[in-house]
């Protein structure tokens, strides 16, 4: 076996304790059964609504005109005729208590209920003698979750429908013209969106549907790569407290095995623990973010798509941002004396992973003021957080000169980690130039003699 | 004949602090040589320097015969080193950990060979397949002692190794040092129980801050300084000094 599997295998059974490894599945597994439960709902709440209708009107005409825009609705929205999502109720209710009751007793969740007057009004309208028609919306035991707002909104849209075509019918009937006459009149406008993004004309799309598509990316890379870093560079460093409270790193240092191979040891097996839990927190975080996507626009409706080699840069940066984390803080963790010393020395690393962690979520790093892009540029866990919309919109100078950076700072880092094993630090760390000599128990008695 | 041992002028400064100061002696085969002195002194770090984990500011150290300045890494092939109140990485079981040492120096048959011996040294039997951190202190020390013996070093290099002990485990500590040494190990041990290197040690030096004050055989010195324990003759030869 060689020292270097030797070390890693070590390094890896300190890391990957059953504790951690039970502690990161959960949270993991929370993560995604999140996002399933949310799929779930958002998935039900996409279905079409089954929708209640009452009519007190005895004029039909016009009520059946609103059953068809409804229709047509269901037909546009989720390509189904409405006929089988529509109950009527057939009986004449005594007052609103008992239509509550009617829809409980079928679990319907909306119903429309079109007014006495509601036909006659809309048929006076074009005459300027009619009032507007009235229909009263009715909810029942309706989520209050965050897709309650989305169920909400379809009926909204529905309503609107209704109120559009029917406003067009009008019009149709007061110009003689129902067909694109009627619907030009209503909006005489037409707007046809643009968009440049990342160097490319994206037609028919707005920022927010953009933004929208790539919010899966943009939350969810600079969110994982601060679990790792901060995780992993957590457990660094605390191990390296560790190994100097109990002198086991003495001990290591020791044995016939360069410390080169000592210190790469420690990298790639703290390097493959960190990647392991960065794979569990992936999926999970991939399940909660994508059920959070309902209704948005995906990143293949416009175009940006990731090749496979797409997904070799990502990983190698994350592999790159991993390796300077860690060269970073077994540096840090040189001038530990003990565990708990090393639990404040983790601060460093929290902090340089959460300021481009909340700016990547926020803000577009190329339209930074450029002091700010310097910092995030030099902060090398910004890179792997926003490789991902950086390799969908072809920012390729970001994508290699950060890949380039990575490389330089965790060989640096490396250099320096190795320098400070073959170093006296490693074991008195720093020491002040003025210092007292040591007390001699003899000293008095020296002393007693002159 | 070859030393086990030889230091030469060792010094050791930290800004205008002198930790070890122009130290000298040598240690032979299958001697055990106890360097005693309060806290302070500049014991641990003489150690240390022995063992490469500090580099020395000036002076020559020689073990069996591989100069430290010329192959630092030579020097790591035939040494044990086992630090004052040292640990094990405590998630892993006796056998692991002594499966992770001795990787380091052997492999096949001999590394199988060489856990067995760590293991009969360490006396901890069907424990050896505990988890560390349920080992009490006196079970940690001799899995360490038993870590430093099994790859058969030519100098171990023990520091204050029954400290925190108590007296039963203490005994059996010192009872392996003990046959290391009857088997050829060197052994360089450091304390400040003087008592107890008294009755391990075939000679002691005496090292007072970071500079040696005196080195011999323990009767021999006691001897010559008309006293009965080496308490009595450290602190005589302090005052005489």
């Amino acid at each position: 076996m060689s020292h270097l599997w030797n070390l890693i295998r070590k390094e890896l059974k300190e890391l990957m304790t059953p504790a951690s490894v039970i502690s990161i599945i959960v949270v993991a597994a929370v993560f995604a059964s999140m996002g399933t439960m949310i799929s779930s709902e958002a998935d039900r709440v996409m279905e079409p609504p089954t929708i209640g209708i009452l009519n007190m009107s005895d004029d039909n005409e016009n009520i059946a005109c609103a059953i068809g825009y409804i229709d047509d609705f269901y037909i546009r929205t989720y390509g189904v005729p409405s006929g089988n999502y529509l109950i009527h109720m057939n009986v004449v209710p005594e007052d609103r208590y008992a239509i509550i009751a009617w829809m409980q007793e079928r679990n319907i969740t909306v119903l429309f209920a079109f007014d006495a007057d509601y036909s006659d009004n809309i048929s006076q309208i074009a005459d300027g003698t009619g009032s507007r028609g009235l229909i009263t919306v009715y909810y029942s035991e309706v989520s209050t979750g965050v897709f309650g707002t989305v169920s909400t909104s379809i009926i909204n849209m529905m309503i609107s429908h209704i109120n559009m075509r029917t406003s067009e019918a009008i019009i149709g009937d007061l110009i003689g013209n129902g067909g694109d006459g009627a619907s030009n009149i209503r909006s005489p406008i037409q707007v046809s969106n643009n968009t440049v993004f990342g160097g490319t004309m994206h037609e028919g799309l707005t920022p927010s549907d953009i933004s929208s598509a790539l919010q899966t990316q943009s939350f969810l890379m600079p969110i994982l790569i601060m679990i790792i870093i901060t995780m992993i560079g957590g457990m660094i460093i605390s191990s390296m407290g560790n190994e100097k409270e109990n002198k086991t790193l003495e001990t290591l240092l020791t044995m016939p095995v360069a410390r080169t191979t000592i210190v790469t040891g420690k990298l790639l097996g703290s390097t493959i623990a960190g990647l392991a839990f960065g794979l569990a927190y992936l999926v999970g975080m991939y399940f909660y973010m994508d059920s959070m996507n309902v209704g948005n626009m995906s990143t293949d409706n416009i175009g940006l798509t990731l090749a496979l080699t797409d997904w070799g840069i990502i990983a190698m940066m994350i592999f790159l941002a991993i390796l300077c984390a860690l060269g970073m803080c077994m540096i840090l963790g040189a001038f530990v004396k003990n565990y708990k010393a090393a639990q404040t020395l983790t601060l460093p690393i929290t902090v340089l992973a959460m300021v481009p962690m909340f700016v990547i979520m926020f803000a577009d790093f190329n339209t930074l003021p450029g002091v700010l892009q310097g910092i995030l540029f030099a902060i090398p866990f910004t890179h792997p957080m926003m490789v991902m919309n950086n390799l969908m919109l072809g920012n390729t100078f970001l994508i290699w000169t950060g890949l380039g950076y990575l490389m330089i700072f965790s060989l640096l880092t490396i250099y320096l980690t190795v320098r400070i094993y073959n170093s006296d630090i490693l074991l008195t760390g720093l020491i002040r130039k003025k210092r007292s000599p040591p007390k001699s128990l003899f000293g008095r008695s020296r002393d007693r003699t002159k | 004949m070859v030393h086990a041992l030889v230091v030469k002028g060792l010094s050791k400064s930290y800004g205008d602090h002198v930790a070890v100061d122009d130290v000298s002696f040598h240690v032979k085969e299958g001697e055990i040589f106890g360097l005693i002195g309060p806290n302070g002194a500049g014991k641990t770090t003489t150690l240390r320097i022995i063992s490469t984990l500090l580099k020395m500011t000036s002076g020559d150290i020689t073990v069996c015969g591989i100069d430290m300045r010329a192959d630092a890494d030579g020097i790591r092939k035939c040494i044990s080193y086992l630090p004052e109140d040292a640990g094990a990485y405590k998630d892993l079981t006796g056998r692991a950990y002594l499966n992770f040492m001795a990787a380091f120096f052997t492999t096949g048959e001999e590394m199988i060979r060489m856990v067995n011996k760590g293991i009969e040294i360490s006396g901890l039997e069907d424990r050896i397949d505990s988890k560390i951190s349920t080992y009490s202190k006196g079970m940690m020390r001799r899995l360490l002692i038993a870590r430093a013996i099994m790859p058969d070093p030519k100098l171990a290099i023990l520091d204050e190794i029954t400290s925190g002990l108590d007296v039963v485990n203490a005994f059996e500590i010192k009872d392996i040092v003990k046959e290391i040494a009857k088997s050829g190990v060197s052994v360089l041990l450091s304390s400040h129980n003087m008592f107890e290197v008294d009755q391990l040690c075939d000679r002691i030096g005496m090292i007072d801050g970071g500079k040696l004050i005196m080195e011999g055989a323990p009767s021999d010195l006691k001897r010559e300084y008309n006293v009965d324990t080496v308490e009595e003759l450290f602190i005589k030869a302090t005052v005489k000094k």
